[in-house]
């Protein structure tokens, strides 16, 4: 783990010194995707404020909902971008210089690029989730304690869009193009996930309870800690089954490299 | 070193559709059509042997270094190197070999040479004071130490070549696989290669490598491999495939004047002689019997020598011998 995690901040460290020799478009990139979010929660604002509530769930559960979720998934475009543009490593065959390197493939992806430029994008999911949280804690909604494993349902959320990511990038060792596939099971469960999952139909709601299981990151542990009928134990529940998920994904991953045709020389 | 025992790979290419959904699609479907890349092969290496892997595009070479390397998984049979199976222990393997493929960098593109080098040393476990005595005895032989702080993306294809040669042999590596290392070089940096490589291999490297470059193979491999559609063809000295099909150099001459008649008659057998226009003529010979100069000197005798052309025998003509 020690070497594991050393191995990790030397890749990254060496991600940035490279982003570096590009500073403006460093710097670019940083502020558009800030913008980018802003523009998104403005969005959501305005439809918090037209509803008031959406089946039982007033703006600043939504609002709690919205920004874990958002949280989650700007952590992992941050952190494991290319994951996300696996496509470009199948297409160029560039995945053939990963494989013949000692550490695994998938490691190498991770700490390939950390996304720097994205870093806006968490941020202001961050902000819209404490401002929401403060706001629920002092009307009472939300405990102290309940809020303060608010942080524990970004970690397990952004393992989970880690986990679709990487099960949607297995993919393409079938089929090679998955930037279409990537968007489909990135971006529209996440955006559903900015919801209560109660207003979705059934066969919906199961899809994203099971294979595209967002419901762990934020609808399931808000269920419990605000108050809305979950006992308790969906909280190791929910853990558990993001553990069982991305253990399913490693196989399906292990699998799948085993298909790799790589390119023509 | 090198164990490859009834190996064979199969490729599914399946029936491509355009569209949005037509990954999705392309998933449910199973249309398409198998290909056999690389046809159960057989063949060993030993340690201490450099050995050319040849054929023609689409022989199946890339496909079966890709498997000794543990990127590719074969459909049937087994492949051992360095004493462990690629499939089964990728990254043991991966600690044991040093791979370069021409075409691709397998440096860090942004960062300077020496950066790259840094994060190897601690990818491979190599400890800083073994590191830094190999990296110095290694830009020493291939002259590197003027590019270590130059970003990969400055550097010429020679220049590259050198620095992604250096970073394949910092964890010393018992076998090394080099896919294609001279091609696009001018004859300097060949030389400069050849020369280095050489070297390694005295050193006890064992060395595989695929080339289109006849003199990459006379100069530095003493046993060559011959695949064809996936099989292989030949399995032997370089001189002794020489002795079955001779490796004509083809030297195109044009004259001043007309072609001289007494062309046809020069060097009694050792060359060929064809007119292939009223004042040019085509010559084949053999360069490990004839030298190009005395052939030129020969010509220039008979007449007048406006221009002239040589044409190394490729690894396709070779093929083409062999099959007719």
């Amino acid at each position: 783990m020690k070497e594991f995690l050393r191995a990790y901040c030397l890749l990254v460290a060496t991600s940035l010194r490279s982003a570096m020799q590009y500073r403006f478009s460093f710097v670019a990139t940083t502020v558009g995707s800030g913008l980018i979010g802003l523009v998104d929660f403005l969005m959501l604002a305005a439809v918090l404020l037209r509803f008031k509530a959406i089946d039982g769930w007033n703006v600043y559960e939504v609002a709690l909902l919205y920004g874990t979720s958002a949280a989650a998934l700007g952590l992992f475009r941050t952190l494991g971008s290319q994951i996300y543009e696996f496509d470009a490593y199948l297409v160029n065959g560039e995945l053939d210089s990963l494989l013949v390197r000692p550490w695994d493939p998938l490691f190498l992806l991770l700490a390939r690029k950390f996304d720097a430029g994205r870093i806006g994008q968490p941020m202001h999911a961050l902000i819209v989730t404490v401002l929401a949280a403060v706001h629920l804690v002092r009307s009472g909604a939300l405990s102290p304690l309940a809020a303060a494993l608010i942080p524990l349902c970004i970690v397990n959320g952004t393992l989970v869009y880690a986990g679709i990511s990487i099960a949607t990038a297995t993919v393409g060792f079938w089929t090679t193009r998955i930037d279409d596939l990537q968007t489909i099971t990135i971006y529209a469960p996440s955006t559903a996930a900015e919801y209560p999952l109660s207003i979705l139909p059934g066969w919906l709601r199961g899809l994203l309870h099971t294979i595209l299981p967002v419901a762990l990151t934020n609808y399931l542990p808000l269920l419990y800690l605000l108050g809305k009928g979950a006992p308790w134990y969906i909280l190791p529940v929910c853990l558990a089954a993001t553990g069982f998920y991305l253990v399913l994904v490693w196989r399906f991953w292990q699998y799948g490299l085993r298909k790799y045709n790589s390119t023509g020389s | 070193m090198v164990e490859v025992t009834g190996l064979r790979k199969e490729f599914f290419i399946p029936q491509r559709r355009g569209g949005l959904f037509g990954a999705v699609r392309g998933l449910a479907s199973r249309a398409g059509r198998t290909v056999v890349a690389v046809d159960g092969i057989n063949f060993s290496i030993v340690a201490g042997e450099f050995v050319a892997y040849l054929g023609p595009n689409g022989a199946g070479k890339s496909t079966t270094i890709k498997m000794l390397t543990g990127i590719l998984h074969p459909t049937q049979g087994a492949v051992r190197v360095a004493g462990f199976d690629p499939t089964l222990r990728r990254a043991e393997v991966a600690r044991r070999i040093g791979v370069v493929f021409g075409q691709r960098t397998q440096l860090w593109w942004d960062l300077p040479v020496l950066d790259s080098y840094e994060i190897l040393q601690r990818m491979y476990r190599v400890p800083r004071a073994v590191w830094s005595k190999r990296l110095a005895d290694l830009s020493d032989l291939l002259g590197l130490s003027g590019i270590l702080d130059a970003p990969v993306r400055n550097l010429s294809l020679g220049q590259r070549m050198r620095a992604e040669l250096v970073g394949a042999l910092l964890h010393d590596p018992p076998v090394l696989f080099l896919d294609e290392p001279t091609i696009g070089l001018d004859i300097q940096a060949k030389e400069r290669i050849r020369s280095f490589l050489a070297e390694i291999n005295a050193r006890g490297t064992t060395i595989l490598m695929t080339t289109h470059d006849l003199g990459d193979i006379e100069r530095l491999c003493r046993r060559i491999i011959l695949i064809n559609h996936g099989k292989i063809r030949y399995d032997g000295a370089l001189e002794a495939l020489r002795r079955e099909l001779g490796l004509p150099t083809v030297l195109t001459v044009e004259f001043a004047g007309q072609v001289p008649p007494g062309i046809s008659s020069l060097f009694a057998g050792r060359a060929e002689f064809s007119a292939t226009g009223a004042t040019t003529a085509e010559v084949r010979f053999d360069r490990s019997s004839l030298t190009a100069g005395a052939v030129v000197n020969a010509l220039n005798d008979l007449g007048e020598i406006r221009d002239i052309h040589l044409r190394e025998p490729a690894i396709e003509e070779i093929i083409r011998r062999l099959y007719g």
